[in-house]
């Protein structure tokens, strides 16, 4: 069987889902019987964007150039992947938006004037059709690998759409809010971790992003009245959400 | 341990296309009880999941027993089994499973079959009967619609329906179709269009739930009594058994109260959206 | 009045560790709340000292504390026995490369429930009701071979047995039970075998005033855990508000469908299924508990039987007071308050029981 060729394309993003696909193929080598790696400017050489079955993109949309090369990928891939929290709901970038943008590159670049980004930050979906959103910061590898079997294979995946809660429940771990007092965004975001954070005595902070099939803004506004009686101010919670949430935050109604 | 979930495997030894992302499958596999018309298996494909479908048709050829499943493509399973199953496949399969359509206790009374698009599905199995055990049922009526012509499933079959003695076969399609002379609109409308003996008549009917509603509020209003208008209905069926919880309507299971019901049965929860 | 006397034994904490280890001694694994760490599960229990005996737990809507004290009562923690008996997460089966099904198989022990509460035990019977035809949670129910239930003297700030008559006290399905008094310890027994093990014990015979006592303890019990109309009226309500949505919007109108409910209540028992596929080709058919209250409940492919998260929460609660007693004959609810300690934000539903009886009851 002729392998699947897969790309892997980095936009604005850490790099930290790229390590995740890397580990995962260490952890399952056999993927590459499956699978030839035509495009990772991260970690090989010899790069094309001919003939892609599967693109997985990690990072969001910050410039022109990332704007015109997601799409290149996008008429080239048959079936394009957003790996990540920046791909899917723009990422921890996405707090510089309001900002002064020149403020924000000078108190980053040494040399500005290279720096030509938009004042938007989007997620991949804002830009081209996502044939399948995998959030995560990272991504979960195990979802990952299964998923691109499933796509390599001819298949597709609905996902279940739950809260942190349902998995902490599953695993037994203790409510950290409920019997400590601890803030988490457990209940209101998209599940898939496993539960990490909350696992080790922490609150969750949103990262799989907001889970937007139940939470609309007005359960959002009461949510945070829950998290401010435990400590956690509306200025947190709104950077939180911006980090991890912020296409969705476009989305939903958010009350004043 | 968990037996009852766990899936016979068969093979798939013939594929016919029947109308646009419809196919029917017909899977060959040992040690599988015989259906009541109406009732559902359970089909598994490896690592995509598994589906609940109705049981088109029915032999054993030897001990192997012959499941035919008209499948259309909606969901991630239904895709796969388009995408990747051919004759030769492995495919999984268990049940049968559900309550099928009563049949033997309306023996003696005119049938109507109401179909709507793959709702034809289930109900083939009735006619199949019915051909079978011709005299022990009154008239026969078929109402089937579908969007297009080429949607209809079984067409292949059509003359041989037409040959059961003391039959009626009435088609509809949604929008008007080069080369189409039948009617065009709802299928719910053909029933204005035949006579029935509402003393005598028992309906079974399948198709989207807001069809099914429609023909069984006309039907009750041509006189039919609630307890003999039969429909199959749909729900997040997964484990066939009533164990999941997942495809509860009210306090009925879908899967092992069902998925046929009366409409006295279901009527109050049917007339409250999301119940 | 003798013949009721004979029901009961007196006993001190040397006479529960006898208990505990005479219960030990008849299977192979004792299971019960276990103390981990700050928290309490439900699993197996190696010696009393496990048993969260000198805990207190103080629960309100939305908070749960556990304290260290002597005089502590202990009365549960999110787990019950349905951890035990309906695992959240099990393997079904896993299918190889040729398509072979290599079936998932369990060792299961011969086991005792020691320490679970009254409506552990009444919710134990809804789950073997409404979960005959499950060969998994029968492989672990049919091994307990032994249930000992701690009634609830005190019971806590979101209980509500006494509402539905599923506790304070344990009346079938039982061996042993015993209550915790402020001079000792009251045991009887439920079954011939329960008898068989209290009369090897050297437990004293009970005074009229011992009894008397033990009563009173359960009768105010019950009254503290009684907050709302009988289940019959309830249901009733239930009926007549199915089609009043705005209700239902408004009563769930804090909800952010995180599932906490379902997965502390001892009687949920959906699951939904999830496949995993590996590199490799094979495949693993997984079973885990799945919510009423998640937005995947109740959609299929091409459509959704319940869009909204009222729908779904209207179900959570027609399920435990309607639709339960149509389906296994017994209110789905067993009063313990789990969904009102456990729910993040609060919800208590106890409140939107009364609020539907009030606004619905005859």
């Amino acid at each position: 069987m002729r392998r699947a060729a897969v790309a892997i394309v980095k936009l604005t993003s850490c790099s930290g889902c790229i390590n995740e696909f890397l580990y995962t193929i260490a952890s399952y080598p056999e993927l590459l019987r499956s699978v030839s790696i035509v495009h990772a400017t991260e970690f090989q050489d010899l790069n094309t964007l001919e003939d892609i079955d599967v693109a997985l993109v990690e990072g969001s949309v910050v410039t022109q150039h990332q704007e015109e090369l997601v799409k290149e990928v996008r008429s080239r891939a048959r079936t394009l992947i957003a790996i990540g929290t920046c791909a899917t709901f723009g990422g921890i970038q996405a707090g510089r938006v309001g900002e002064d943008l020149r403020k924000v590159i000078l108190a980053s670049y040494p040399n500005p004037d290279f720096i030509s980004a938009l004042p938007d930050v989007k997620s991949l979906d804002r830009v081209v059709k996502v044939d399948f959103n995998l959030s995560g910061c990272p991504v979960n590898g195990d979802a990952l690998a299964r998923l691109l079997v499933k796509v390599i294979l001819g298949g597709s995946e609905v996902p279940i759409a739950e809260s942190v809660c349902s998995e902490c429940k599953r695993v037994g771990v203790l409510c950290v809010m409920v019997s400590r007092g601890v803030p988490c965004l457990g209940p209101v975001t998209l599940g898939g971790c496993g539960a990490i954070c909350p696992r080790f005595g922490r609150g969750c902070y949103g990262c799989y992003g907001l889970n937007t099939t139940v939470v609309d803004g007005e359960r959002l506004a009461r949510f945070s009245e829950v998290l401010e009686k435990v400590g956690m101010g509306r200025g947190d919670l709104e950077a939180f959400l911006k980090y991890f949430s912020f296409s969705a935050l476009t989305k939903i109604r958010v009350r004043e | 341990m968990g037996a009852r979930l766990i899936p016979k495997v068969g093979r798939v030894v013939r594929v016919v296309e029947e109308a646009p992302l419809v196919r029917t499958y017909h899977i060959r596999v040992e040690d599988l009880a015989e259906p009541q018309p109406g009732q559902f298996n359970v089909l598994y494909v490896k690592g995509f999941g598994e589906v609940v479908i109705s049981i088109s048709n029915f032999r054993y050829e030897g001990a192997s027993a012959i499941a035919e499943h008209t499948v259309r493509t909606v969901g991630a399973v239904t895709s796969y089994i388009q995408t990747a199953l051919n004759v030769g496949s492995p495919i999984g399969i268990r049940g049968p499973y559900g309550r099928g359509w009563p049949l033997k206790e309306f023996e003696g009374l005119d049938v109507l079959v109401v179909g709507g698009g793959i709702g034809l599905a289930p109900l083939r199995p009735i006619l199949k009967h019915i051909s079978r055990y011709r005299d022990r049922y009154g008239r026969l009526m078929l109402l089937y619609g579908a969007r297009r012509p080429v949607d209809m499933l079984y067409k292949y079959e059509y003359g041989e329906y037409r040959a059961i003695p003391n039959s009626t076969m009435l088609f509809s399609i949604d929008m008007p179709y080069i080369g189409w002379s039948d009617y065009v609109g709802f299928v719910t409308d053909l029933i204005d269009r035949v006579s029935l003996d509402p003393e005598a008549t028992v309906a079974y009917v399948c198709g989207p739930e807001v069809m099914m509603k429609v023909a069984a509020s006309k039907l009750v209003k041509r006189g039919l009594r609630e307890d003999r208008i039969f429909l199959s209905l749909e729900r997040r069926c997964r484990c066939g058994i009533g164990v999941c919880g997942t495809c509860q309507l009210g306090h009925l299971f879908v899967c092992k109260d069902g998925p046929v019901f009366s409409y006295q049965e279901v009527k109050d929860y049917l007339a409250v959206g999301g119940l | 009045m003798a013949a009721q006397l004979t029901k009961y034994f007196k006993g001190g904490l040397g006479d529960l560790r006898a208990l505990f280890d005479a219960v030990k001694n008849y299977v192979s694994v004792v299971v019960g709340y276990r103390v981990s760490g700050d928290a309490v599960g439900f699993g197996p229990v190696e010696s009393l000292e496990s048993l969260p005996l000198g805990l207190e737990d103080s629960q309100a809507p939305g908070a749960y504390r556990l304290s260290r004290g002597s005089s502590g009562f202990f009365r549960h923690s999110h787990a019950s026995p349905k951890y035990w008996l309906h695992l959240p997460v099990q393997e079904v089966f896993t299918v190889l490369e040729d398509y072979a099904v290599d079936i998932a198989r369990y060792d299961t022990y011969s086991a005792a429930l020691f320490g679970i509460k009254p409506c552990d035990l009444v919710s134990m019977e809804v789950l073997d009701r409404i979960l005959k035809n499950d060969d998994s949670y029968w492989s672990r129910r049919s091994k307990i071979e032994l249930v000992v239930v701690e009634e609830c003297t005190v019971p806590g700030a979101t209980c509500f047995c006494g509402s539905i008559g599923t506790g304070p006290s344990a009346s079938t399905g039982f061996d042993i039970a015993y209550a915790r008094l402020s001079n000792g310890i009251i045991f009887k027994y439920g079954s011939e075998k329960g008898l068989r093990i209290l009369e090897k014990l050297e437990l004293t015979e009970v005074s009229e005033e011992d009894v008397a006592e033990y009563e009173r303890a359960i009768a105010r019990a019950g009254e503290l855990t009684r907050y709302l109309p009988p289940p019959s009226e309830i249901s009733k309500s239930l009926e007549r508000s199915v089609s009043d949505t705005s209700f239902w919007k408004e009563v769930s109108s804090r909800c952010v469908g995180c599932t906490n409910c379902n997965m502390v209540c001892p009687t949920c028992f959906c699951t939904e299924f999830v496949d995993q596929i590996e590199p490799s080709g094979r495949a693993k058919r997984v079973r885990q508990w799945f919510g009423c209250l998640s937005h995947t409940y109740g959609q299929v492919a091409g459509t959704h039987y319940r869009p909204e998260l009222y729908m779904r929460y209207r179900h959570f609660v027609l399920h435990k007071f309607l639709f339960y007693p149509k389906q296994v004959g017994l209110v789905g609810c067993v009063g313990c308050g789990r969904c009102i300690t456990w729910c993040p934000v609060g919800i208590d539903l106890r409140e939107v029981v009364s609020k539907v009886v009030s606004r619905y009851g005859s």
